[in-house]
Order: C-alpha cells, then sequence, then structure tokens
C-alpha cells in the first residue's frame, strides 16, 4: 500500500428531484439530499470501507463516483482526472479503469447471456485482448476460483457466491486498477461471504487493486478495510483507520452502531438498540450536525445553566415529547417521569413547565416545538456544521470525527459526561 | 433469506475442477433451444401448435393459389389458359364465390334426415352449402387464408410500432415519453371498434384497411407493455454493470434492454393474433372488412344470420373455426409465457 | 423440561417437498422441544431447512410441500401425527386436529408467527390498526370496540408513538422496524404462549435490529412467551436465544444451551460456522471459510450429510448416519476435545435442573471406530466454490 492518493472525492453531492411527468414539471418539489457534501481519499492498493444503515446514500454515493449517476456538485478526480467533467468518450474509456461489484448476484448478470460473453463484454467494450478474450476468461475464472468449462453456462446455472464470483470475474476483466463493490457479500450466506472475501483479497494483493468497499455490516467491514468511513444521511461522519475506528470511535453514531451489533458470543455484553427514533428524511435533513435529532450527546446550548443530569433529563423529555412516547395523565406522574426530585429552575424550568401544560391540554405538537425551540435548536449541534479530526490512539493516520464535542480540538478521546464542554468553548 | 428448498439458487457442487464437468451440469433455462424444449414438452402449448400449423398449412396453400396464380395469369400464356385467384379450388373441386344453382343451403352428408330433407351433402360438398349454393368447406378453407393474414399483419404492424414508440419512450424518459405515451393513451381512450370503424370510413372500406385500422389500434397495447418492460429492465444491476464497463447506450439496449424485454412481447403477440382474428371477423360480420364475393369466416357468419335457426351449419362451421384458431393462439402464447421464463418453477 | 411436559415437542418431523426434478428432503427427521417461556433458535444457512420446519409446526408448508412423518404436539393436542397404515403407507393420524381446529383454536390464538418482510406481511391497501383490530376480532372473542382497545393497547406496548393517531396510518407511513413492532404487536396481542419469529430481524438495519431485540426480551420477561427464532445469524442466537439447535441439510446436527454452543462446540459444522464469520468485536485475521456449497437436499450426501465439506471428515463419515445423541467421550472419541466431565453424566445434569442436554450428530462422538478411519480429503477443498481461497490460505498456513 503506498500513500498515493487514486481516487480523491471533494464535496460530492447527489441530489433527486422528485419531480416525474408533465404536471411536476409545472409544480418543484425539494429535492432528496442523497448525498450532501461528501469529501475522502482512496489511496492506491488501499480498501476504503464505507459503512452505514441503508437510505444514507451509501449506494448513491457509489454510483455517483463512478458517474453512473451525474453528480450535482463537487468532484471526483481519479488519477488527477475530474470524472464529474469528462463526457461521453473520454468517461467511457476511463471506465476501463474503475470497476464496479453490485450486490445482487441474482439480477447484476444479465440472464440470458452466457458467462463467456458476460465476463468478455467490458472487454469488447473497450477494444481490448482481440483474440485471446475465451482465453483470457477461462483464465479470469479460475483465477476467481470457478471452473474454466463454465464458459459455456448461463447465470442461473450457479449459486450465489458462484455468482458473485463471476462478478469479480467482469469486474478484472480489463485489469481495472480500482473497484467499488457495493454490498458484494450481503446477499451471500456467511460461510459463503467468507470464501469471497478471502478470494478478494487474494485478488487484491496478486493484482494490486483498490477497493471501495460499502456494505452495511460492520464485521464484513471491520475484516477487509484498512480504512473506514461511517455514513450518516448523507454525510460522512467519522473516517478512521479501521483498529482506531472500532476501537475509539469518537463520533456518537458510530458508537451507536457499534453497539448495536449483535456479537455472536453468548458471554459478551448484550445488544442495546440504543438509537430511539427514525432517522430523519433526506427531503429536509437536520440543520448543523444531522445526526443531532438522535444524539444522545447533543451539546447544551451556552445561554442555559444547568448541571449535565439536569440537561440529559430535559433533552430525555424533549425527545419524549417530540416521539410521544410517553403517556400524560397528570402533572406529578410527568414530572415524576423525567425530573426526578425536582423541576430545573429559571429559564429552563419554565420551558419545561409550559411544555408540560401544553403536553397536558393534549398540544403535543405545541410542546414539541417549544422544546425544541429552546433547547435543540440553539445548540451548536444545530448551528453549525461540524468538522474536526482527532489525535488516533491506533495508527498514524488521520481520525476525522465530525462532531461538535471535539471542538475545543482537545485530543482527548473521553466522552464529556458530567464535565461541561460549553464552557470550555467560550 | 428463503429458504425453501430453491433448486434454482443452490446447484450441487461440481467436484471435479479440472475435469470436464459432466452429469451434474444443471440444466440451461434460457435460449431458443430451451425454450423449444419446453413448449415440446407442455401439451397445451403443443396443442396450440398443432391448430396453428393446420390453419397456416391450409393458409399457405390458398394464398399460392390466390396470389401466384393471380400474378401468373398476367402473363399472356398463362392468362390465356384462364388461370384465376381460385385456380386450384376451381380445378380440383368448386369455386368458392362462384354460385352453383339450387338447391341453396344444402345440408352436410352426414345431417341428412326429415329434419333437413333435400339432396343429401356429397362428395363435393361435405359440409354442405350456403345460401347462394356455394361449397361451404372451401369457402371456410379460403377464409383461413385471410384469418391468418389478418392476424399476422395486422399483430405485426402493432407490435413493431408499439416496440418503436414503447422502447424510445421507456428508454428515454422525461417529455419525449410524456409524449408519446400520452398520445397511444388518447388512442386507448377510444372504443376500439369505433376507432376502427371511423379509420376504414376515412381511408377506404376493405380488409388492408381493417388490418391497418386494427394495427394501428392495437399500438398502445404493446407500447406500453414494451415501456414497462424498458423501465424495469434498464433498473436491473446488469445493466448498470454493463454501463460501469463501459459499454456504449446502443450496445446496451441491442444486448441487454431488448433480448430481456421481447419475451412477454412475443406472448403477447401470440394471443393478440387471435384477438386480431377475432376482431377483424367482428368487422366483416357488421360489413366493415371482406367484401363479397371474398370468403372470410366473419362474413360468412354475418350471411348466415337470416338462416341460423332452420340451417345452423351455416353458422357453426366458420364459428367452429374462429374458435379453434383463436384457442390455438391463445394455447400457444401460454404455453409460450411458461417457456420463456426463466425464473419460473416447475 | 425433565419434569413437565414442554410447551412444544417436534419429534421426527419431516417434510418433503415433491417437484418434478425429484423429492426434496427440506426437513428430514428433525425434533426439539420448547419450554414455556423459553427461546429456541433454529439456526442455519439458507436452504438448511429452518423456514420449513418453523412452517410445518403450524403446518403451514404449501403445496409442492407436505409434511409426510413426524409428531408436533403443542400443550397436549396433537398439531401434526403422521403414522404407518395397515398397507405401510404414511397417513395423518386421528389423533391430529382438523385444518378447522388448527384454525380456529392455534393459529394465531395459541401459536402466533412473524415473518421476515415487515412490508409483505402487512396489507398496503387497509389501515395498519384495522388489520391489527380485525385479527383480534378473528381470534378472540370481542366485540369491534373492544378489539380497537386492545389493537390501540397493544401498538403503545410494542413501543409505536401515538397509538392512537397511527392506528388510522397505512402501512407505507411506517418505517421498517415500525412496521416489524406492529407486527409483533399483532402476535402478542391474543396472547398466545408460543411466537414463531422466522428471520424477523434479517431486513432490518442494526440499531433498529437492536431496538427489536431490546423489546422481544422486555416483552418475554412480561408476557412469558416462548419463542422459535429462525435465523441465520449467529450473533442474533447469542443475544437473546436460551438453546439453540443448528440445521444443517434438513437436520438438526447440534442442540445445546447458547452458552455450550458456543464455549462448548461439538459438532464441526458448527465450529466452522463459528469460525467463518468475521467479529465486530476483535480484528480476525484470515477467516476460515467452509468448503464448498450445501448440497441439495434432493440428493443428500450418504452417512454424515456434512461430510462432503468437514474439515474433520474419515472414511467412515460417508458409510455412518450419527445418531443424534450426547457426545460419548469414549476411546473411539480420543481426538475430539477434552471436557474432563463425562458428556452423557453431563447431560443427564442439564437436563435435570432444566437446561438443554447437549446433543449432537457426529460419528466421532459414537463408537463406530472413527478414529481408525482413514481421512477423507474433504471434498470441498477440491471444488471451485472456495477453490482459490482455500488452496492459497492453505498454503500459506503451512
Amino acid at each position: 500500500m503506498s500513500d498515493d492518493v487514486l481516487l480523491r472525492v471533494e464535496d460530492l453531492t447527489k441530489h433527486f428531484s422528485q419531480s416525474s411527468g408533465i404536471l411536476d414539471t409545472f409544480l418543484s418539489k425539494p429535492s432528496v439530499r442523497a448525498v450532501d457534501g461528501v469529501s475522502f481519499d482512496i489511496r492506491e492498493g488501499e480498501t476504503l470501507g464505507l459503512v452505514g444503515e441503508s437510505g444514507c446514500g451509501k449506494s448513491t454515493l457509489a454510483r455517483t463516483v463512478l458517474r453512473l449517476l451525474d453528480p450535482t456538485d463537487g468532484a471526483v478526480y481519479f488519477k488527477g482526472e475530474n470524472l464529474a467533467e469528462l463526457s461521453g468518450g473520454d468517461l467511457r474509456r476511463q471506465r476501463r479503469d474503475m470497476q464496479m461489484i453490485f450486490q445482487d448476484p441474482q439480477s447484476s448478470l444479465d440472464p440470458r447471456m452466457k458467462v463467456g460473453p458476460i465476463v468478455e463484454e467490458p472487454m469488447k467494450a473497450h477494444g481490448l485482448y482481440e483474440g485471446e478474450r475465451e482465453a483470457r476468461v477461462r483464465e479470469l475464472l479460475e483465477k476467481v476460483g470457478l471452473d474454466p468449462h463454465h464458459y459455456n453456462r448461463y447465470p442461473h446455472q450457479f449459486s450465489g457466491g458462484q455468482r458473485q464470483r463471476i462478478n469479480l470475474a467482469r469486474a478484472l476483466a480489463v485489469n481495472p486498477e480500482f473497484i467499488v463493490c457495493d454490498e458484494p457479500v450481503s446477499a451471500l450466506d456467511v460461510s459463503i461471504q467468507a470464501q469471497v472475501l478471502n478470494t478478494m483479497r487474494e485478488l487484491q494483493e496478486e493484482f494490486g487493486l483498490t477497493y471501495l468497499f460499502i456494505a452495511h455490516d460492520l464485521s464484513v467491514i471491520r475484516h477487509i478495510a484498512d480504512r473506514v468511513a461511517v455514513m450518516y444521511l448523507g454525510n460522512v461522519v467519522e473516517l478512521a483507520e479501521t483498529e482506531e475506528l472500532f476501537e475509539n470511535p469518537q463520533h456518537p453514531y458510530t458508537d451507536a452502531l457499534l453497539e448495536s451489533i449483535p456479537v455472536p458470543d453468548p458471554r459478551a455484553d448484550g445488544v442495546r438498540g440504543v438509537l430511539d427514533g427514525d432517522v430523519p428524511s433526506p427531503i429536509d435533513p437536520p440543520s448543523g450536525c444531522r445526526f443531532r435529532t438522535r444524539c444522545p450527546d447533543l451539546i447544551r446550548p451556552t445561554e442555559y445553566e444547568m448541571d449535565a443530569a439536569t440537561w440529559d433529563a430535559v433533552l430525555a423529555f424533549s425527545r419524549a415529547v417530540e416521539r410521544r412516547s410517553f403517556e400524560a395523565p397528570d402533572r406529578p406522574t410527568v414530572r415524576r417521569q423525567f425530573f426526578g426530585d425536582g423541576l430545573p429552575g429559571g429559564d429552563v424550568g419554565g420551558h419545561v413547565e409550559r411544555a408540560i401544560d401544553e403536553v397536558l391540554a393534549d398540544e403535543w405538537d405545541a410542546a414539541a416545538d417549544r422544546l425544541t425551540e429552546a433547547f435543540e435548536e440553539p445548540s451548536i449541534c444545530a448551528r453549525e456544521e461540524p468538522s474536526y479530526t482527532v489525535e488516533p490512539r491506533y495508527g498514524t493516520d488521520e481520525h476525522r470525527a465530525d462532531c461538535h464535542l471535539h471542538r475545543d480540538d482537545t485530543p482527548s478521546p473521553e466522552r464529556v459526561d458530567g464535565e461541561d464542554p460549553a464552557t470550555a468553548d467560550d | 433469506m428463503a429458504t425453501t428448498p430453491d433448486i434454482e439458487n443452490e446447484p450441487s457442487p461440481d467436484r471435479e475442477f479440472n475435469e470436464e464437468p459432466a452429469a451434474e451440469q444443471p440444466k440451461a433455462r434460457v435460449g431458443w433451444q430451451y425454450t423449444l424444449s419446453q413448449v415440446r414438452r407442455d401439451p397445451t402449448a403443443m396443442s396450440g401448435l398443432v391448430v396453428i400449423g393446420v390453419a397456416t398449412l391450409v393458409a399457405v396453400v390458398s394464398f399460392v393459389d390466390g396470389v401466384l396464380f393471380a400474378y401468373l395469369a398476367g402473363f399472356g400464356a398463362f392468362a390465356s389458359l384462364g388461370v384465376e385467384q381460385y385456380a386450384i379450388a376451381e380445378a380440383l373441386w368448386v369455386s368458392p364465390i362462384a354460385e352453383t344453382g339450387a338447391p341453396i343451403l344444402r345440408p352436410p352428408a352426414f345431417l341428412t334426415n326429415e329434419l333437413y330433407p333435400g339432396e343429401p351433402g356429397t362428395l363435393a360438398h361435405p359440409l354442405g352449402t350456403d345460401h347462394r349454393g356455394r361449397d361451404l368447406l372451401v369457402r371456410l378453407f379460403y377464409g383461413t387464408r385471410i384469418a391468418i393474414t389478418v392476424g399476422i399483419v395486422s399483430t405485426g404492424l402493432a407490435m413493431v410500432l408499439g416496440m418503436v414508440v414503447g422502447s424510445v419512450a421507456g428508454y428515454y424518459g422525461g417529455l419525449v415519453d410524456d409524449a408519446l405515451m400520452r398520445g397511444a393513451e388518447t388512442l386507448y381512450a377510444i372504443p376500439f371498434l369505433v376507432l376502427v370503424i371511423v379509420f376504414m370510413v376515412a381511408f377506404g372500406r376493405n380488409l388492408t384497411f381493417a388490418m391497418i385500422g386494427v394495427g394501428v389500434a392495437t399500438i398502445p397495447t404493446f407500447a406500453r407493455l414494451i415501456r414497462s418492460r424498458v423501465l424495469s429492465v434498464r433498473e436491473e444491476e446488469y445493466v448498470d454493470a454493463a454501463r460501469a464497463a463501459g459499454v456504449r447506450d446502443r450496445n446496451i439496449i441491442m444486448r441487454h434492454v431488448i433480448p430481456n424485454s421481447f419475451a412477454p412481447v412475443l406472448v403477447q403477440a401470440t394471443l393478440q393474433v387471435g384477438v386480431s382474428i377475432l376482431i377483424v371477423a367482428g368487422l366483416s360480420f357488421l360489413g366493415y372488412g371482406a367484401q363479397p364475393p371474398t370468403p372470410s369466416w366473419g362474413q360468412m357468419l354475418s350471411n348466415s344470420r337470416d338462416y341460423m335457426l332452420p340451417n345452423p351449419w351455416f353458422s357453426i362451421w366458420p364459428g367452429l373455426a374462429i374458435l379453434a384458431t383463436v384457442v390455438g393462439f391463445n394455447l400457444l402464447g401460454d404455453g409460450l409465457r411458461d417457456a420463456l421464463d426463466p425464473r419460473i418453477n416447475n | 423440561m425433565s419434569q413437565s411436559e414442554p410447551l412444544l415437542r417436534v419429534e421426527n418431523l419431516k417434510t418433503q417437498f415433491f417437484t418434478e426434478e425429484g423429492t426434496v428432503r427440506a426437513v428430514d427427521g428433525v425434533s426439539f422441544e420448547v419450554g414455556e417461556g423459553e427461546l429456541v433458535g433454529l439456526v442455519g444457512e439458507s436452504g438448511a431447512g429452518k423456514s420449513v420446519a418453523a412452517q410445518s409446526i403450524m403446518r403451514l408448508v404449501e403445496e409442492p410441500g407436505r409434511i409426510v412423518d413426524g409428531t408436533v404436539t403443542y400443550k397436549g393436542r396433537t398439531l401434526v401425527d403422521i403414522e404407518r397404515g395397515p398397507d405401510g403407507d404414511l397417513r395423518e393420524s386421528e389423533a391430529m386436529l382438523s385444518r378447522r381446529e388448527m384454525r380456529t383454536d392455534i393459529r394465531g390464538t395459541e401459536i402466533a408467527i412473524i415473518f421476515q418482510d415487515p412490508m409483505e406481511s402487512l396489507n398496503p391497501v387497509f389501515t395498519v390498526g384495522g388489520q391489527v383490530r380485525e385479527f383480534i376480532e378473528l381470534n378472540r372473542d370481542v366485540s369491534g370496540a373492544e378489539a380497537e382497545e386492545i389493537a390501540i393497547d397493544m401498538l403503545r406496548e410494542v413501543g409505536i408513538p401515538e397509538p392512537v393517531k397511527r392506528y388510522d396510518e397505512y402501512p407505507h407511513q411506517f418505517s421498517g422496524g415500525m412496521r416489524q413492532r406492529v407486527l409483533i404487536a399483532m402476535a402478542l396481542a391474543c396472547e398466545p404462549s408460543l411466537i414463531i419469529a422466522d428471520e424477523p430481524t434479517t431486513a432490518l438495519d442494526v440499531t433498529v435490529e437492536g431496538q427489536i431485540l431490546d423489546l422481544v426480551d422486555d416483552l418475554q420477561e412480561k408476557y412469558d412467551t416462548a419463542f422459535v427464532w429462525v435465523t441465520h445469524d449467529m450473533g442474533v442466537v447469542a443475544e437473546i436465544c436460551d438453546s439453540v439447535n443448528v440445521m444443517y441439510l434438513g437436520e438438526v446436527i447440534e442442540q445445546a444451551d447458547v452458552d455450550d454452543l458456543f464455549h462448548d462446540t461439538k459438532h464441526p459444522y458448527t465450529r466452522a460456522l463459528l469460525r467463518s464469520i468475521p467479529r465486530p468485536d476483535r480484528t480476525v485475521e484470515s477467516l476460515d471459510p467452509i468448503g464448498g456449497v450445501m448440497p441439495e437436499a434432493i440428493n443428500p450426501p450418504s452417512g454424515c450429510r456434512f461430510h462432503t465439506r468437514c474439515p474433520d471428515a474419515r472414511e467412515v463419515c460417508r458409510e455412518v448416519h450419527p445418531t443424534h445423541a450426547p457426545p460419548e467421550e469414549g476411546a473411539d472419541a480420543a481426538g475430539a476435545g477434552n471436557d474432563g466431565a463425562r458428556p452423557a453424566d453431563a447431560a443427564r445434569a442439564a437436563e435435570a435442573d432444566g437446561r438443554q442436554p447437549h446433543l449432537v450428530s457426529c460419528v466421532k462422538y459414537e463408537s463406530v471406530g472413527y478414529e481408525h478411519s482413514e481421512s477423507l480429503e474433504a471434498e470441498a477443498t477440491g471444488a471451485f466454490a472456495g477453490g482459490l481461497a482455500e488452496m492459497r490460505g492453505g498454503e500459506r498456513d503451512e
């Protein structure tokens, strides 16, 4: 692995318009912001893992990087050339060096074509290996662990794992440098997953390939990636070396993600569904940090003075009102449920008190608006987009963690439980 | 992950890595040969094929008679022989159009009894004769030609134009799609028969325009079918894969999009042939379509109206011919549908 | 479990699919028990027959599938009982509940089932509340208004915010996790004693999966419902199951308490499976995949069905079909792990204190001459399915 950057993604943005049909052209609908200002580098010979939950925009990102989708904004430099600006023929030629492997081994191979022509297709498209294509296909099939005699079979005559190997062979056909792998093993059984992952590693070593490896399964990412980027709602929220990211996560979302995975060991700590609520809509994503509406570590707005425990209680109450996740029979019950011994004083108490009134009057929306406006909107998390790096604990590579908890730029990886980071800032 | 035993997903592994894979190779489930073998194994499709085969054979023979001899008649030597459109029939048997005099409406041979007295059907008229004394069998025979031609020409026309409209609309999307498909839907909104009849009134009341009219009116059916298929095939990952590999757009359309969109079109076309035959028969029945004395099934039915009760055979034979042909095409269509679907599980 | 009759007992269950290509022996002699309030896992790869086994319990197997043998008893009632008729053919016995009784007495009311895809399990054209209510009306003897009340209570119970408002919403207005909660609410609505969950979290994101597993934990504590949890995910198994049945090619090959299964693994398949999965909690340098793919259930391998892929396979494995029994630590099993305690005794002890005895189907633990048998070149190492990686992996190890 060298330090030369093979692919640089700068501020890449992809918005989907929601209009379709004649009528919609007259009514403008807000667009879906699937990928919103993503930047990262991929170095020659490395595997960059990209992980996130469904709908976070990771597949869109992959397709935009390869220009299968046209970016709304931003640049993708591949060996110095901006793919976002290439057109027709130039782009097509550039694709020789960058290939893609798809998630669904069932639908990524044309059911009416035989394996041979499928693997030959990229060579034909680029006019390469004229006259020796069939021999090359057989060689490639053997390389990815298939029987070369299967040249004349149809895709459906193979199992899922084998079909994914055909995908691999096709991607390798024109000897590319860079392969985008979009969830290549998530449709496979675990024991088959391991086989394919191993083969992918072997091939990477043999051909010096660079992978952008997309997955939702953190275990797979941990196994295959050198560095990992975590995506949430169209943004990369954290990017670090694999060991560093898994052992020293610095973004609350990464934390939550890691805590949610069931570990195949009954003696391990139990899984906790630490995140409440659903991912917000990418049509109108939250301002500032996109994770703030679910973040357990939302930073207290500086205009209120209160201790950490009170802030936690206020935040919990605010979230509960937004999601209407409790019953409100009378004032004491609500108070006791969220604030134990007593309501906070001052402005804080005032807002809470009025919100409880509204809740009791069954005006939940008003209460939720009041609390959000009073406590969440003024937070730095809602006002500024975070962009920070922290000192890595493992390895030496840059560790990006876009969370305002790191805004005073202290390299300390400690969580801010108890202490008050807001005052340190002022 | 589905756990129902999915044969397609779990072919047994080949054990001999470096040897020719032998017996355990799973069967291929696509391609012409496979389709044909499936059709051959399917009694439904086969019976359809037999009916269509017979009808086509009859049509071809009468076509040769009609067209070839009429063409030859243009040449001097043949012209002097007086060869005409129904040369074979007239030479071997009886003319389907010339009236043969009394007794009209002679019953078929096997029906002759007290109910249908009169001269029994003879070898010359095994199915009896019509109200003008013309032999029904020979007329049916020549009617086949019209039925099959009408079905294939109008469906072919609709399929080709529909494919152009549908694939252009589906592939380019946006305004092109809107314009083309709204146009097609406008055609769809007009009652079918009204559309065809208006078309024929405008251009001419004959069989050619009946075929063209039916074809044009059927375009939306094919356009919509192909468009929806193109839309879904375009979203398949193998199309993305081809694009990512750097394959040109037109090669993607030719190699991936069209072959994968074609199967349902073929099935639809087979079914549509039957429908078109039925519609043109209906048109002839209404007086639009083949004009007398040309023998066509619809027109024969139309003529039989006044004799329905006393002389049912007059309407039964053309009715049966239409039924058999339409059912034949439907059976074949059903069979093809199964044979062409690579994902179907026996 | 030993003291009282278990809630559900499955004995020698066999379900086959009669296809043109042959008889698929999807479930081939499966036996297990579920105690009251117990969460039993049914784990395996796709094609192992775990879903078919779960559906067979409810008699939901559809054509061309048929239950051909075995007995399923639930609370003393016979859900399935196939007996040998006088002329030697297998037929449904008299004791078996009728279809009508299955429908009115068992499905929904006593045993509920949750499917994998929360979208497909709800009808998109009816409101969520309406569907839950209809289900309750059907299975419980209550009026429409009461059913609505119960439905709203249940929706609240499974953590759906604003249940009164969301009662009138349609399935597409719910996220995947919320839809799965609705299905759980539906399953719980009639307070069944047993819920069969068929990969209920497979389609969900990991944070949502965490929420659902939490919810199941809480609900199980509250209602003491027993679960049969079908999954392919060893992580989920470790997380929530009390005892586990590992299935391979239609058979249960290992059956143990969850802790024993992971920490005292007996069957080579289970061991290989555990070794082949990447871990979220630690870095694994190289994965150890199981070679080859699972053979077809039409014509399963002779002897032990895993022998074609087993790293420990010997000649005898090809001939002898292993019995499903506590692993005997005899002279014959010298090569197979050492635990000190006599497993047969341990199994009896486990049974005595209500734990799942450890049962395993592997000839290693039988006195059939395993240790003197010749080692089989595991056929799969030569098969292309894992070929390249394994061959090289092997070279590197040496």
